[in-house]
This record gives C-alpha cells, sequence and structure tokens, in this order.
C-alpha cells in the first residue's frame, strides 16, 4: 500500500485523539469519585465508582443520587453548597484549632496536586526525547527508553542517587 | 482486605507524592541533587502525615 502525501502525519493524529480521550476518561473518572477518594475508604471509592456508572447507565442521578453523593458525587452537597455552609457554621467562632483545621484542607490539596505530578513527569521525559530528536516521527519509542522514563519518574532512587 | 487496601493506597501515596515533588525540583526547577532528595522526602512525609491523619479519623470516628 502506498502512503500518499494526504495520510502523512496520520498515525500522530490517531495518537493525539487516542490521547485526548484517555485524558478525558481519566479527568472525568478523577472527578467523579474525587470526594470518596478523599473521605471515604477505598472500598469506599469502588462503591462511589460502582455508583457513579450505574446513575450515568440509568441517567437517574440528579434527584436520588444527591444524597449519597455527599461524600463522594459531583452532584452532590459539595457543588450544591450543602457541605460548604456545614463547614462555615463549624468555623465560625474561630479559635486557634479551628484555624488550624481551615488549613489541613490546603495542605491536603497540596498533597493531592504533588501526587498528580508524576504522571506531569511521564509527559516531560516523553516530549524531552522528542524534543531531543533521537528517533524519527514513524519509529516507537524503544521499550528501553520507556523503561527509564518510568524509572526516573517513579523510583526513589534515582531522585536520590541519579 | 479493607487493611490492605488502606496500606497499598498508603504506600501509593507516599511514592507518588514524593515523586511528585522530586519531579517538580530536579525537571522543572533543575535544583541540586541534595534539594532533590530533600524535596522528595518532604513529598513523601507530607503524603505519610495525611494517610496517617485519615487512618486515624477512621478509627476514631
Amino acid at each position: 500500500m502506498r502512503c500518499g502525501s494526504g495520510e502523512r502525519g496520520q498515525a500522530t493524529v490517531e495518537w493525539v485523539g487516542l490521547l485526548l480521550g484517555v485524558a478525558l476518561a481519566f479527568g472525568a473518572l478523577v472527578g467523579g469519585v474525587r470526594g470518596a477518594a478523599k473521605e471515604e475508604s477505598a472500598t469506599g471509592l469502588g462503591e462511589a465508582l460502582a455508583q457513579r456508572i450505574t446513575c450515568a447507565a440509568r441517567d437517574g442521578c440528579a434527584a436520588g443520587g444527591g444524597e449519597r453523593a455527599v461524600g463522594g458525587g459531583v452532584r452532590g452537597g459539595r457543588r450544591s453548597g450543602v457541605r460548604r455552609e456545614g463547614h462555615g457554621e463549624r468555623h465560625a467562632g474561630r479559635s486557634p484549632r479551628s484555624s488550624r483545621a481551615a488549613a489541613a484542607p490546603t495542605m491536603a490539596r497540596g498533597a493531592d496536586a504533588a501526587q498528580h505530578a508524576w504522571i506531569v513527569c511521564f509527559a516531560y521525559r516523553r516530549w524531552r526525547y522528542d524534543v531531543e530528536g533521537r528517533r524519527t516521527p514513524y519509529q516507537a519509542v524503544p521499550v528501553r527508553e520507556t523503561v527509564r522514563i518510568v524509572n526516573d519518574c517513579l523510583n526513589p532512587w534515582s531522585f536520590f542517587f541519579g | 482486605m479493607r487493611r490492605a487496601h488502606r496500606l497499598a493506597t498508603a504506600a501509593w501515596s507516599v511514592l507518588a507524592a514524593g515523586a511528585g515533588l522530586g519531579f517538580i525540583a530536579r525537571d522543572l526547577l533543575d535544583l541540586p541533587a541534595g534539594l532533590v532528595a530533600l524535596a522528595w522526602t518532604a513529598g513523601a512525609l507530607a503524603a505519610l502525615a495525611l494517610a496517617l491523619r485519615g487512618a486515624r479519623r477512621e478509627t476514631s470516628g
């Protein structure tokens, strides 16, 4: 099969589309069960995920799901402000202890962001590999190089002695 | 099983937070090796503290 000029770069476009699709799905997943991940146990996360999927399939989350989703849903009290009102009441009379409690979510958010930065590391290293021009556009990244990227991004040893 | 889940989540959180801060320090800020190690440790300790606090809250409440 002859590859015409109109098909040039087709693989790249497909890969970018696939990547965007996966990123979208992952973002929806994270957004949907974020509350459950923070405030409930690991089994709660599974339950919330299953609930989101069944709700989406039945299209019935808006009315009944809100109650359950206070701890773990997008459409629950978190967005509608129910949770925030309760939070405000709790911190109405500020004591040193309550200000420490108010700072805790900020710290948790920072730790949450740090926990997700390792994914960016993969993208960054992959981009650096492309910029360095060690392969042609049609060449796949060698397995060895992929393993090296994963190792550089996740292995604690590489941060301490690498 | 529940405890194993919690333990695995905590272990992954520590590793991921350390890797996250380490990446920021090493690749984005281009800090020297000692500071990169310090950033990794700080991230891991912060995640560990959060995991411990979550576990304590779960057992008390």
